[in-house]
Formats: structure tokens, C-alpha cells, sequence
């Protein structure tokens, strides 16, 4: 995170100090979430285990040792280096850039199907290298277009994959 | 079969020009991705497993033990040639391989991580032989209670060991675990935690899940945080030979590391790692005055111990179906893929597919020594590759790989799932190995639960009462008390141990 500075505290310090608490929150909430999903299945049938019976174990002891992190990560807060954080913290571009990587993937799972997979593949590349900083357009369009191209030829033609063929209709 | 007898059949098995030529292009793989700085060897192992997915089971293994050779030798190179390596086990080859680098001796330092891991690997692989069949005979006898309780074991064990603090292993373990009772059970046939998605009736898969927990995961970590490019040093071939005196320490170096990384690699966790820097240790302590300022024993101990320590890894995976380490489990999802289950019949029923690895492993040996060194020269330059360039390429290979696995969208949403829970996860210093491993051993965990309170007549106590599981729960308990008794009895009679630190004004 950048150091954005926002009533005398920075975005970045802030994020970093509590993000180990809202995890371990997050994970004890899921896991609450799925004890409760749980008690729709049955414990016992007949007499013997059910198919709640397992997930509740696991359910359990997915709560108690959020609960735990929880705890330590409360404890850990104001400490500079909690235990067993990465100090590697990503800075504002860091994180913007995975979150353009992720978007990618997912534009890649919606559009494979129409686009097919050469100009699916061609369109994640592109946005990628830019989002990591490839500046020259030629440069990029063509190391997009040769990366795509090398990718279809290996899993469509020498693996025989069947990959979407697409608008392209190229199989 | 004895040891000498599979071998030899194992050689038939492996032997073919198909065979061959999967370790030979495994070794060039693993080599090739696994020197690109940030790619750690179960990476590399995550995003290669697609191109092995259509092939002979017997060959594709053989490919899988080549690529894992070659990334954990490629990783050493990145290790030795920038001080920059992509696993915690390569950290202490870099040490004194850093420092011949800078001293105009990278050549040595790469010439010896090369025959290290070759000798790591022909002990290895001897002792693999060895104790399989044994420890997969003894394995026969054992029931889902005994399963139950050696899994639940190794779990505890490894997140004693694991970097992660300990509730954080549980929670890790917790979460690998609960992705796999998504699906039907396995007993009553009823949908579970499917949310009435079709998709999600047959749960989620472990590759694809691997793919992203393992792969995805770190690409997003290199798209946060981007490694600079390190000016590599030229390594010409007359420049890779060591004098005879070299040799002299970087021999039996080896064979200690090597001794040291099949024993540490028989135990769940980080051992790989472990086994490095035990490795590291004693050849620190063996010379005091060279250790640290570019010994090649340094070099050679560790990165011995290193390759080892994947034989190690494969005795519980093959005699006993327990993966324990991250690259285990990627080795046991591609043998799923296959159709083969690891375990104690695996030798009986696919004698080509265990006696044609253990072959197959000792070919991709000789492939890494014979290939790897007159190819330094390409090595350096992958290093040079620009991560604005590596970063796309990879998350192309793992989509187009994910949708490949079994033609299906779904399968790159899950990977796409993973990789977001392997990011945040790792971001927080939670264990993904261990996320892995319950995801891996998770449907073995539940039926063998199952089936051992059918056996109890649904009591607890069978869990307790045998006596394999009651071993178990005493070394478990010597493992979490026995650390905290010794070091109550002995802290102050120890003397201090020297922190492993490169000395900065080499």
C-alpha cells in the first residue's frame, strides 16, 4: 500500500497492521458459515456416522484455530514484525497490478468461449504486460501475438487439446 | 521382486526411446523454468503437470521425477550464479555459491552443485530402493485406523515444523480439508456444500486446485512484487572444472548431505529445507574457517542434501500413499491423473509404475549431470529473462493449462479460486504446503474415519487402542513435549551454536 497519509495515520501501515486480524476474522466467520451450513446434513443415520458428522469435526477445528489467529493476531498488532508475516508487503502499484492479473484471468474465463482461445490468450497478454510495465506498443503487441500463437500451437496442434475455437474458428 | 531384480525390470520399463527422451526433455523443462528467478520447484512441477497429462502413466512419472531433478537443480543456479533463490532450501547453496560466484568461481560453485546432486540423488534413490518395498510390505497390514491416525500424525508433525506459527497450521490444514468434503459423500451419496452447483456434486479436484494454491498464487505474489534484473556473471565450460583439491572436500560433502537429506526427507514438513542447512552445519562445522567465504564442500553438502531429500520424500508417498511435502503431493495428483492410487499396493498391482520411477529417477539423474553443465551458458541467459515478459507468459500457461486438464472452464475458475486463497494466504503467513496436503490427503482422512468407527462400532477408542496408532500418538507426543523437556534440561549446558552468516566482507 502507498503511504497515503489520512488523518495522521498512513493507508499503508494501517492495512498492514490489521490485515492479519481481518483474516484470521474472515476465516473464523467462513468457518462459523460452515458449521451452520452444516447442520443441514445429518450426524448419525441408522445408527452410524452421517454425512455432517466429519465436516462438523473439521468444522470445529477450523473455528478454533481461527479463533486462536485471531487472538494472536490482536496480540501481534503493534508489534513491528508479527510473528510469521511476510515482511514483503506489496506497495500500491504492487497490488494494482495483481488485481489487473486477476481481472485478466477472469476476462479470460468469460470471454475464452466467445473470442475462442488465440484471442482470448492474445488479450490476457496484452493486458498483462502492460499492467507490468511494458511501454512499447509494437514491442508488446508483437510478444503478445508470438506468445499466443506459440501457446495454441503447442496445447491445439501438438497436444490436441480442444481449446474453444471462437470467432477466429481456428482449431 | 528384491531391490536388484526391480531394478533391472524397472530399467526395461524405462528404457524405451519414449521414456528416454521424457527424462531428457523433463531435465531440459525442469532446468529450463525452474531458473527463472521467484519460480520455486513445486511451481514449476504445478505448471508442468498439464503437458504430462496425456501421456502413459509409466512416462509421464518418469517426466514428473525428471522436471522435479532438473527445477531443484535450476533453482541452485539462480541460488549460485544471483544469491537470489526462489526456495527457503536453496537459501544456504547460495550462501557460499554467492560468494564463489563473486569471486570469478561460479563454474566451481555450479560444477559441484552438479555432482552433489547427482550423488544426492544416486544415495537416495539406493536407500529409496532399499526401504520402500519394506516399509510398503509393513504397510499392508495396516487398517483405516491406523491410516487415520498416521495421517492425523503427520498433519500434527508438520505444522510443528512449519514456518507458519502453530495456529495458523491448523487453520491451513483446516482449509485444505474442508475443500474437500465439497461434494458428494462418499458413503450416503448426499450433496454436500455444493450450493447447487452441478459442478461442485464431484468436488473440488486436487490439480487444479494445486495449480492455483501452488502456481497462480506465487505469479500474483511476482505481479505485486516484481524481482529487478541481476547482471549475471559469464560462465565459460573450461571455467567449470575445480582443481583435484576441490573435489577432495566436495565428495565426501556429498555423501554426507546425501545421508542427511534421505533421512530428513522420510519425515513430514519443510525437511528439504531442514536437511540443507543440517547439511550446511556440519560441513560448518567440519571447517570453521572456510565455511562461509565460498567453500565448495558449502556448495556441494547442501545441494546433495537437497536432491536426497526427494527420495526421502517418495517412501511415505509410494509405500504408504502419504504425501508430506508440497512437490509429494503434486507427484500423487499426477498420479491420480493417471489413474494410479500410491500406497502400500501400489508395488503389487503397478510393479512397471514403482520399480520404472525409481529407474526413471536414476536416468533423469545421469540426464541433469550430463545435460545441465554444457548448457550453463543457456541457463545464464533464462536468468536474464524480463519478469514484464515471464509474469504473462506463466498466467497464459496456467489458464490454457488449467482449461487443458480436462477440457473445462470449471476447472480454470478453481484455479482461479485457489490461486486468489493461495495469495491472500500466503500474504498473511499461513502454510499453503500444508493447505495442499489436506486437500491431498483429505479423502483418504475421511474414509479411513469412517471406516475405522464402522470397525469400532462408532467408537473413539479404536483410535487409541491398536498398536500402530497408539505408536503414533506417543511420538507425537515426544515431538510436542520433547523439544520444550530438552530444552528445560539442557539450556544451560549447551553452548551457543554460530548463526549461519555469510561473511559480508568476502
Amino acid at each position: 500500500m502507498t503511504n497515503v497519509r489520512i488523518g495522521g495515520a498512513s493507508w499503508g501501515r494501517a492495512a498492514r497492521e490489521w490485515a492479519p486480524t481481518l483474516i484470521a476474522s474472515a476465516s473464523l466467520l467462513l468457518a462459523l458459515g460452515y458449521l451452520l451450513k452444516d447442520r443441514q446434513y445429518p450426524l448419525v443415520v441408522n445408527g452410524q456416522r452421517g454425512a455432517g458428522l466429519y465436516p462438523m469435526l473439521i468444522g470445529i477445528f477450523w473455528a478454533a484455530g481461527s479463533a486462536a489467529c485471531v487472538w494472536e493476531a490482536l496480540r501481534d498488532r503493534s508489534r513491528d514484525a508479527p510473528a510469521g508475516v511476510p515482511l514483503d508487503w506489496p506497495d500500491g502499484a504492487g497490488w494494482l497490478r495483481t488485481a489487473v492479473v486477476l481481472a485478466s484471468c477472469a476476462a479470460y474465463v468469460a470471454l475464452i468461449g466467445e473470442l475462442g482461445d488465440l484471442l482470448a490468450s492474445f488479450l490476457v497478454l496484452v493486458v498483462v504486460m502492460r499492467a507490468m510495465g511494458m511501454r512499447e506498443p509494437v514491442r508488446l503487441l508483437l510478444i503478445a501475438a508470438v506468445v499466443a500463437t506459440v501457446a495454441h500451437l503447442v496445447f491445439v496442434t501438438a497436444l490436441n487439446v480442444p481449446m474453444p475455437r471462437g470467432v477466429l474458428d481456428l482449431g | 521382486m528384491d531391490p536388484l531384480e526391480g531394478l533391472r525390470y524397472g530399467l526395461s520399463v524405462a528404457v524405451t526411446p519414449d521414456n528416454l527422451l521424457a527424462a531428457l526433455v523433463g531435465v531440459f523443462l525442469g532446468t529450463a523454468v525452474g531458473v527463472l528467478p521467484g519460480l520455486s520447484p513445486p511451481v514449476v512441477l504445478a505448471i508442468l503437470l498439464v503437458p504430462t497429462a496425456d501421456m502413459r502413466p509409466e512416462t509421464a512419472l518418469i517426466m514428473m521425477g525428471a522436471i522435479y531433478y532438473g527445477t531443484q537443480y535450476g533453482d541452485s543456479l539462480s541460488a549460485i550464479l544471483m544469491g537470489v533463490p526462489s526456495e527457503p532450501a536453496s537459501v544456504v547453496i547460495g550462501i557460499d555459491g554467492f560468494q564463489l560466484t563473486k569471486k570469478g568461481k561460479a563454474g566451481w560453485a555450479l560444477s559441484v552443485a552438479a555432482v552433489g546432486a547427482f550423488i544426492g540423488g544416486s544415495v537416495g534413490l539406493l536407500c529409496l530402493l532399499l526401504l520402500a518395498v519394506p516399509a510398503a510390505n509393513v504397510a499392508l497390514a495396516f487398517g483405516p485406523p491406523e491410516f487415520f491416525v498416521l495421517t492425523l500424525a503427520g498433519f500434527l508433525v508438520l505444522s510443528r515444523l512449519s514456518s507458519a506459527s502453530f495456529p495458523k497450521s491448523l487453520v491451513s490444514l483446516a482449509i485444505g480439508l474442508v475443500l474437500m468434503t465439497i461434494g458428494t459423500d462418499p458413503y450416503e451419496g448426499h450433496p454436500r456444500f455444493t450450493f447447487g452447483q452441478v459442478n461442485l456434486l464431484y468436488g473440488v479436484d486436487l490439480v487444479p486446485g494445486v495449480m492455483g494454491l501452488v502456481g497462480l498464487a506465487e505469479i500474483l505474489y511476482m505481479a505485486a512484487k516484481p524481482l529487478a534484473i541481476v547482471k549475471v556473471p559469464d560462465v565459460a565450460f573450461r571455467d567449470l572444472w575445480p582443481p583435484r583439491q576441490e573435489w577432495m572436500k566436495a565428495v565426501p560433502a556429498s555423501v554426507r548431505g546425501a545421508i542427511i537429506g534421505f533421512l530428513a526427507g522420510m519425515v513430514p514438513g519443510p525437511t528439504t529445507t531442514i536437511s540443507t542447512f543440517l547439511s550446511y552445519r556440519l560441513e560448518q562445522r567440519l571447517s570453521p574457517q572456510e565455511v562461509g567465504h565460498g567453500a565448495v564442500q558449502a556448495v556441494a553438502g547442501p545441494k546433495s542434501a537437497d536432491d536426497a531429500s526427494i527420495s526421502g520424500h517418495l517412501v511415505p508417498l509410494l509405500s504408504l500413499g502419504l504425501p508430506f511435502t508440497a512437490t509429494a503431493a503434486i507427484i500423487y495428483a499426477s498420479m491420480l491423473l493417471h489413474g494410479i492410487t500410491p500406497g502400500p499396493l501400489l508395488i503389487p498391482q503397478h510393479p512397471e509404475i514403482f520399480w520404472g520411477l525409481v529407474a526413471a529417477m536414476y536416468i533423469g539423474n545421469v540426464a541433469l549431470l550430463i545435460l545441465n553443465l554444457p548448457l550453463v551458458a543457456l541457463w545464464t541467459k533464462m536468468l536474464q529473462v524480463p519478469q514484464r515478459v515471464l509474469t504473462p507468459t506463466l498466467v497464459l500457461l496456467i489458464l490454457i493449462g488449467a482449461y487443458a486438464l480436462r477440457n473445462s472452464i470449471f476447472d480454470v475458475v478453481v484455479v482461479v479460486f485457489t490461486g486468489v486463497l493461495g495469495f491472500v494466504l500466503r500474504q498473511a503467513g499461513y502454510d499453503r504446503v500444508i493447505v495442499i496436503l489436506g486437500m491431498a490427503l483429505g479423502d483418504l482422512f475421511e474414509s479411513s474415519f469412517a471406516q475405522s468407527l464402522q470397525m469400532g462400532n462408532n467408537s473413539p477408542l479404536i483410535f487409541f487402542t491398536r498398536p500402530i496408532p497408539a505408536v503414533a500418538w506417543t511420538v507425537l507426543v515426544l515431538v510436542y513435549v520433547g523439544p520444550w523437556l530438552v530444552r528445560r534440561i539442557t539450556r544451560r549446558q549447551l553452548p551457543a551454536v554460530p548463526e549461519i552468516v555469510p561473511d559480508p566482507s568476502a
